[in-house]
């Protein structure tokens, strides 16, 4: 095989739909974490919040036999952990830092053993019901597109619409102003009136859910049932993808889409280059190396809240 | 006399501590009411009570004649208070106008903000009152007399008929601060009322038509202006007779210690910062260096202890020369510093004040015999120092952050005295100090002056240059432009050189 035929044999349309596929996640999880970090607190459990709802949405599809029931329950039970994440970091004043790895370390061990005693084997949950897709016969004709955007998962198109939902909360709405001030200087906040205490709450609840969404779409849209440790890394992933995308709704975006990108690239790779010639741990690996240099490029520069990480005392000068 | 607001015998304890005990006060309708007092009299505690961020222990407002009761700031806004905080309560990364209507903006089918009428109102407002702001500029690109205007705005923005200015000057060029006072003079005549706290004597009489004084928490006096001058005021709020008066002449003055010639150095965009600075300061006398601020000045000071790289020049302790030696090697050639920023440069916020005390002696006798900390010899230096420089603090175990800024000052002073250097660069040594502070503080300078070595002082005021300098030396746009004796120059010809003047009769 020459480079023009390897080359031909990876950049294909269906890298592109691949690529829209396995975004979805890391952009519900982004789009969560960015409303969170924008109020001013940084929840590093979002691994552990889509793991929870990953499973929940299994549960709920499977339970239930609806995976809109799933979806749902996924939600909720993101909430739920950013709920308990909120009382210790927000309420309590922990280190958000700690009190987020903490959370993760909860979830992975949680799942792992609901798992378990539910279905009384490790591993895999049975298959679940998944949720439908959408094919618009309008697209069918549309070169590009058409491939790209037909079949996906119900959720793709809204999903893909969030930035600019969050761009008009963000800037054009009087909640957005409050919740940027929450996350600038939330004292400003306080002396006009407003509790930065019950905004940063909200986002860090809001943020949660979307995250246990995208927890979800592995195991009752990607995939048909929930494996431990599923998420295998997404949250983090999406996670500098926030700091990437400068905390702004365009950016992060774009850079949750470059991340998916990214994974769909090196899946392709795998297919197309023979395992003998590069071993396909490489190719795993790249992904998460790409990371690790986006965070140490971009960690300083990236513009996010002045006052994120610190808790919000109302007391003290 | 209608009076818009009455405190009655207002107390505020924290802990044991009585912040305010039993105050109480009138203040009239559409004048500027003056509470001064020393730091840690209790003025900010007590407008924190009026805004509702501290809740009084006992003691009644009355407003309009009304008794309120005041839980939270929005109940001081609804009752027409708006408060101009000394720390500035604005959001950088937002413009002017989303600032000036944070928490009541404008809205469009109450779902989506207005932003036309967001910046619209913003400008009504400011061109109401001639605060000549631009709604759609960054607070974050604005200056901080700028900054402030947003804060009356805000207040403003919301009704406020009582604005209350919390040591507003402080952080404000002089200029800045003359621009201040017209815009409160304009609100004045306007019908609002003014409450300004402050301990700048001088800025006070110029302002105010009723002075309070407040000590340990306590009303001294309420006096009109009329009745009273600067040196009473001192008199009541010190409650002993201070005169910040000139230092007397030096004895004796000897060669020069630190001679800086010829010293260039450039910022990170490759601007010339400091250029072909010379100037030598000499055994037993302060030499003082006038300038606008941000005219070399924190450059120069960084130059003189080994944190800004030069490109050209020379520096000496006397004959030794220091030019690129590390900080450690500077400080031990001689060099002592009491930093501009006390809080970032000249403490540790969070060690005790023993440990402040040594900060930078760790590796130097008696402290240490190089490997371990001798925590006794530290304890004992502590105590002296505590009792010497009258550092008041519960205990030496005390953090630095919990002390007053005029204590924080004295363990500063105290350490870099005790460091023993030959030459000691004094920073802008009293910025934001209360009167006693300040004369503390001048008066170890002159004793090292006295003592034989070479002190030089960066100062934005030009008062406090003329009051304890030898020499002048004039520095504008990173060169000293000139150096003369005190006695031959009068502020004016200062101020002059000072704005890139030449003075033709006095040799540079």
């Amino acid at each position: 095989m020459n480079w023009t035929e390897a080359l031909k044999a990876i950049f294909t349309l269906t890298l592109l739909t691949s690529t829209v596929r396995v975004s979805i996640s890391i952009v519900l999880a982004g789009m969560g974490e960015m409303l969170t970090e924008r109020s001013g607190v940084l929840n590093i459990g979002v691994e552990g919040t889509m793991l929870v709802g990953a499973l929940a949405g299994a549960l709920g599809s499977y339970f239930s036999g609806s995976p809109w029931i799933g979806l749902l329950a996924a939600g909720l039970s993101g909430m739920l952990i950013g709920l308990l994440f909120s009382f210790i970091a927000i309420s309590l004043r922990s280190n958000q830092s700690i009190t987020g790895l903490a959370i993760y370390l909860l979830c992975v061990g949680l799942t792992g053993y609901l798992l378990q005693i539910i279905f009384e084997h490790g591993g895999n949950s049975p298959m679940v019901d998944t949720l439908p897709t959408l094919h618009m016969k309008f697209l069918e004709n549309v070169p590009v597109l058409g491939p790209i955007f037909n079949d996906q998962s119900i959720i793709t198109i809204p999903v893909l619409l969030l930035p600019v939902l969050f761009y008009i909360i963000f800037y054009r709405t009087p909640w957005g102003s409050w919740l940027r001030a929450a996350g600038e200087n939330p004292k400003a906040l306080a002396v006009v009136g407003k509790n930065p205490v019950r905004i940063r709450y909200v986002a860090t609840l809001c943020g949660s859910f979307l995250a246990g969404i995208g927890g979800a779409y592995l195991s009752i849209s990607q995939t048909s049932l929930f494996s431990e440790n599923m998420v295998a890394g997404r949250g983090f992933i999406a996670l500098s993808a926030v700091i990437f995308g400068g905390v702004q709704p365009f950016g992060v975006f774009l850079a949750c889409i470059f991340f998916g990108f990214m994974d769909a690239l090196q899946k392709t790779l795998q297919t197309v280059i023979p395992d003998t010639l590069i071993p396909r741990e490489l190719f795993m690996s790249l992904p998460y190396v790409l990371t690790l240099l986006v965070l140490a490029g971009f960690i300083k520069k990236s513009g996010g809240p002045a006052d994120i990480g610190n808790p919000y005392l109302k007391e003290s000068r | 006399m209608a009076y818009i607001l009455e405190l009655h015998d207002i107390c505020k304890h924290f802990g044991n501590v009585l912040a305010n005990d039993h105050v109480s006060l009138k203040v009239e309708k559409g004048t500027v009411h003056s509470i001064v007092g020393e730091n840690g009299a209790g003025k900010t505690t007590l407008m924190n009570i009026l805004y509702g961020l501290y809740k009084q222990t006992s003691g009644e407002i009355f407003i309009d004649g009304t008794k309120v009761d005041i839980e939270s700031p929005s109940d001081a806004i609804e009752l027409g208070i708006g408060m101009i905080h000394q720390h500035f309560k604005l959001i950088p990364a937002m413009t002017v106008a989303e600032n000036v209507m944070l928490g009541e903006e404008p809205t469009l089918g109450k779902v989506f903000l207005d932003l036309k009428k967001i910046n619209e109102r913003t400008l009504e407002l400011s061109d109401k009152y001639g605060l000549a702001v631009n709604p759609k500029s960054m607070v974050e690109e604005i200056s901080v007399g700028i900054r402030q205007r947003v804060e009356i705005l805000k207040a403003l923005y919301r009704n406020a008929n009582i604005l209350i200015l919390d040591e507003p000057t402080a952080l404000l060029t002089p200029q800045e601060s003359e621009d201040l006072f017209r815009i409160i003079e304009r609100l004045r005549k306007d019908g609002k009322t003014i409450l300004f706290i402050s301990h700048k004597l001088k800025e006070i009489m110029q302002i105010s038509n009723n002075i309070t004084v407040l000590r340990d928490g306590k009303v001294v006096d309420t006096v009109k202006k009329e009745d009273t001058d600067e040196v009473h005021l001192a008199r009541l709020m010190v409650g002993r007779d201070v005169f910040l008066k000139p230092a007397p002449k030096p004895k004796k003055i000897g060669e020069a210690i630190l001679r800086v010639e010829h010293v260039t150095a450039v910022n990170e965009y490759h601007h010339p910062v400091l250029n072909d600075v010379t100037f030598d300061v000499r055994s037993g006398e302060v030499l003082g260096v006038a300038g606008v601020d941000g005219n070399g000045q924190t450059e120069l000071v960084k130059a003189l202890i080994g944190l800004q790289p030069l490109s050209g020049g020379k520096i000496f302790i006397y004959d030794q020369e220091i030019t690129h030696l590390s900080v450690k090697k500077m400080r031990s050639a001689g060099i002592g510093v009491i930093p501009e920023d006390r809080l970032q440069e000249g403490l540790v916020e969070d060690f005790s004040v023993q440990e402040n005390l040594f900060l930078g002696l760790q590796r130097s006798q008696p402290f240490s015999n190089g490997t371990n900390i001798n925590w006794g010899a530290v304890r004992s230096n502590a105590e002296e120092l505590v009792k010497v420089y009258d550092i008041r603090t519960p205990n030496i175990e005390h953090k630095a952050r919990l002390l007053s800024g005029g204590n924080q000052q004295k363990i500063i002073v105290a350490r870099e005295i005790f460091h023993a250097p030959d030459t000691i660069i004094a920073s802008q040594p009293t910025r934001g100090l209360d009167i006693a502070a300040t004369d503390f503080v001048h008066e170890q300078l002159i004793k090292q002056r006295d003592a034989g070595k070479g002190v030089l002082l960066f100062s934005l005021s030009l008062d406090e240059i003329m009051l304890l300098s030898t020499r002048i030396a004039v520095i504008y746009k990173g060169a000293i432009v000139a150096v003369v004796n005190k006695d031959d120059v009068t502020p004016e010809d200062l101020g002059l050189m000072m704005l890139g003047g030449s003075y033709e009769h006095i040799p540079a």
